[in-house]
């Protein structure tokens, strides 16, 4: 009977490691995003073009978890062009951007400095995606598959 | 006993591993990057007024050159060159033209321009570039006076 206890007691236990683990989570929304590059002043590079319809949603809690950081990464070894993502408008008290990242298929900071939370609170940014492609780059599609992956700082 | 409880250990232990390896949830989407043709080029420096007004006694009227316009181009194709041409058909005197001091591309030799395109800069291959447009007007004693409007048009074309 005690170990019954004992055992009933640390499934619970675990079952609460479970939940404050898996209270850390990222989202993206608004789905998929396409930049066209096809205008450029003569005498000067391409204009880049500038995206932001995505958003991240993300949660940290309670407030006994860890300080979180989001990482941006893409499975795309060797694009063609350049192609940055910054998170601009972050919800108050909900972290800190790294500024203008270029994604590799390094993992990269992107937001670091997530608080935990006492509950989730749907933290959010907007996602400024910004393609550049220099005339030297020539013409042609990159198709990245952007990750973003929440962590422990 | 001692089996089952160690069994039931192990069991928990798993759980906790697998709950565990969630701490870092993702998520992922598609972004997509094209880079269509481009192709721009413009001439700066406005208008252009050539004067011949002068001679040597004896010899035809002294040529008048100015060097005042420029020339840029964005392309990030490759193959390509610049033309130019005139809407002038019939023209009273000789306008000649030629690119100086070109980067991101060739000049071509100097051209007399007609209603024609004549290349003017060859061998632009996903490039920025600029030059400038060197024209002379020419006349004979023979053309007499009057004047001539072109407008002149440079275009991207392939090779």
């Amino acid at each position: 009977m005690r170990f019954l206890a004992t055992f009933t007691i640390s499934v619970a236990a675990a079952m609460l490691i479970g939940n404050v683990s898996l209270a850390a989570n990222v989202s993206i929304l608004n789905g998929n995003v396409d930049l066209v590059v096809s205008t450029a002043s003569a005498g000067s590079e391409p204009d880049p073009d500038i995206d932001q319809t995505a958003q991240l949603q993300w949660d940290n809690w309670p407030n006994s978890a860890p300080t979180k950081k989001i990482t941006v990464q893409t499975n795309l070894a060797s694009p063609q062009f350049a192609l940055g993502v910054q998170a601009i408008n972050i919800t108050p008290s909900d972290g800190t951007s790294a500024g203008e990242v270029q994604v590799s298929t390094s993992a990269t900071d992107f937001i670091n400095s997530i608080p935990a939370k006492d509950s989730p609170d749907n933290a959010t940014c907007d996602l400024r995606y910004k393609a550049t492609a220099l005339a030297a780059d020539g013409t042609g599609i990159d198709t990245h598959t952007i990750t973003y992956t929440i962590v422990d700082q | 006993m001692n089996i089952l409880k160690f069994v039931l250990i192990a069991l928990l232990w798993t759980l906790v591993g697998s709950y565990a390896s969630f701490a870092g949830t993702s998520d992922n989407h598609t972004v997509t990057v094209t880079v269509n043709a481009i192709n721009e080029i413009a001439i700066t420096g406005g208008s252009v007024t050539l004067t011949i007004n002068s001679a040597t006694a004896g010899v035809d009227p002294n040529n008048d050159v100015d060097a005042t316009t420029g020339l840029l181009w964005t392309s990030n194709q490759t193959g390509k060159k610049a033309t130019i041409q005139s809407d002038l058909a019939g023209p009273n005197f000789t306008l000649k033209a030629v690119a100086t001091g070109v980067t991101g591309g060739s000049a071509a030799s100097e051209v007399t321009i007609s209603t024609t395109a004549q290349d003017f800069i060859t061998g632009i291959a996903t490039t920025t570039g600029n030059g400038t447009i060197q024209y002379t007007g020419v006349a004979t004693s023979a053309e007499g006076t009057g004047s001539d409007i072109h407008t002149i048009t440079i275009t991207i074309v392939d090779n």
